[in-house]
């Protein structure tokens, strides 16, 4: 084996101004309580978590969650707009959220049907505009969807966030002709957002030519999040080191690895 | 005072700043954001605002979320 072959090559992940060496965005939901939720954002290093926005309660009932998430040296936290069902609340909820976070980075997210919890293209661009003038770094949550990927492009998005399948149904990649697509044409990062259950689908994804994936409920209700987190970080680097590394192609044929001459039964 | 906070009524016995406001509802500067009849305060802003009386107050905090 030659051991200087360097299989650290993958360039970081740039998002507007930013960069990022993790291709593994974090969501903070659905966690049993806040150190698992901590030790699994350590364990998955990544770079970037989501939060959401939501009212302060005086009773103490918040989440605890500013101090454990602000003091983890070099993540980000990129606020979502979930809760918002058109452009103008979405693009309320970003304002306030960079105010609280103090975070340009916003997970754009407009899904008015609670029991599909599918985006809503037509808001979510009108946003995705808008925000992006008012210099928010935009990830727009959106359809797997090639056309509405270039127009979020065109609007000035960083990324585009498309779905594998529907938001904490594990049903994996699940649009993977779609993102492949998006994936072709796109000159801004593809990230995929939702859907996805096993590390193994995160790294086909990056196999694929996703530049990243946002994982939550399959780390978050795992049995032992942060060893899932851990195995997702392996996974997202053996990804997107695969594909460096370059994949075979693809054959119908059996393509034979070893010589097909001199058996033992030829004829002499 | 009264206020409307987060949809509720609510009767403020400070001296009607906002950082008075959010001292009474035991919120920290720095784990809120805050929205007044629908305009976003600037967070610098926050010790330099007074309230009126009948003002409708969004105070919002972090969540957990993916």
């Amino acid at each position: 084996m030659n051991n200087n072959v360097n299989i650290n090559i993958a360039k970081p992940l740039r998002l507007g101004n930013l960069e990022f060496k993790s291709r593994l965005l974090l969501g903070t939901g659905k966690f049993a309580n806040t150190e698992l939720m901590i030790e699994a954002i350590k364990a998955s290093k990544t770079e970037i978590v989501t939060i959401a926005l939501r009212r302060f309660n005086s009773n103490g009932r918040n989440d605890d969650l500013y101090g454990p998430v602000s003091q983890l040296p070099g993540v980000s936290i990129m606020p979502n707009t979930s809760g918002a069902r058109n452009a103008e609340e979405a693009i309320r909820t970003a304002q306030l959220g960079r105010e609280l976070t103090g975070s340009s980075l916003v997970k754009l997210e407009i899904h008015p049907n609670p029991d599909h919890l599918m985006p809503d293209p037509i808001e979510t661009y009108k946003a995705a505009c808008e925000l992006a003038k008012d210099d928010f770094i935009v990830l727009p949550y959106m359809p797997a969807d090639p056309v509405l990927a270039k127009r979020l492009e065109d609007a000035g998005c960083a990324a585009v966030m498309p779905l594998g399948a529907a938001i904490g149904s594990g049903n994996g990649l699940q649009t993977s002709n779609m993102v492949k697509l998006i994936i072709r044409d796109s000159n801004i990062p593809v990230i995929i957002d939702a859907g996805i259950r096993a590390p193994s689908e995160a790294a086909a994804a990056m196999e694929m030519g996703c530049d990243a994936v946002l994982i939550n409920s399959a780390i978050a209700v795992a049995d032992n999040p942060p060893l899932m987190a851990d195995a997702f970080a392996a996974a997202v680097a053996a990804g997107i080191t695969a594909r460096t590394a370059g994949l075979m192609p693809v054959s119908n044929t059996a393509i034979a690895t070893s010589p097909l001459t001199g058996f033992l039964a030829d004829e002499k | 005072m009264k206020f409307t906070l987060n949809g509720k009524t609510h009767i403020h016995s400070g001296n009607g700043t906002l950082s008075a406001l959010l001292k009474e509802i035991s919120a920290e500067n720095h784990q809120v954001a805050v929205m007044i009849n629908d305009n976003i305060i600037k967070r610098n802003d926050i010790p330099d605002i007074s309230l009126k009386d009948g003002d409708t107050i969004e105070v919002i905090t972090y969540a957990t979320g993916g």
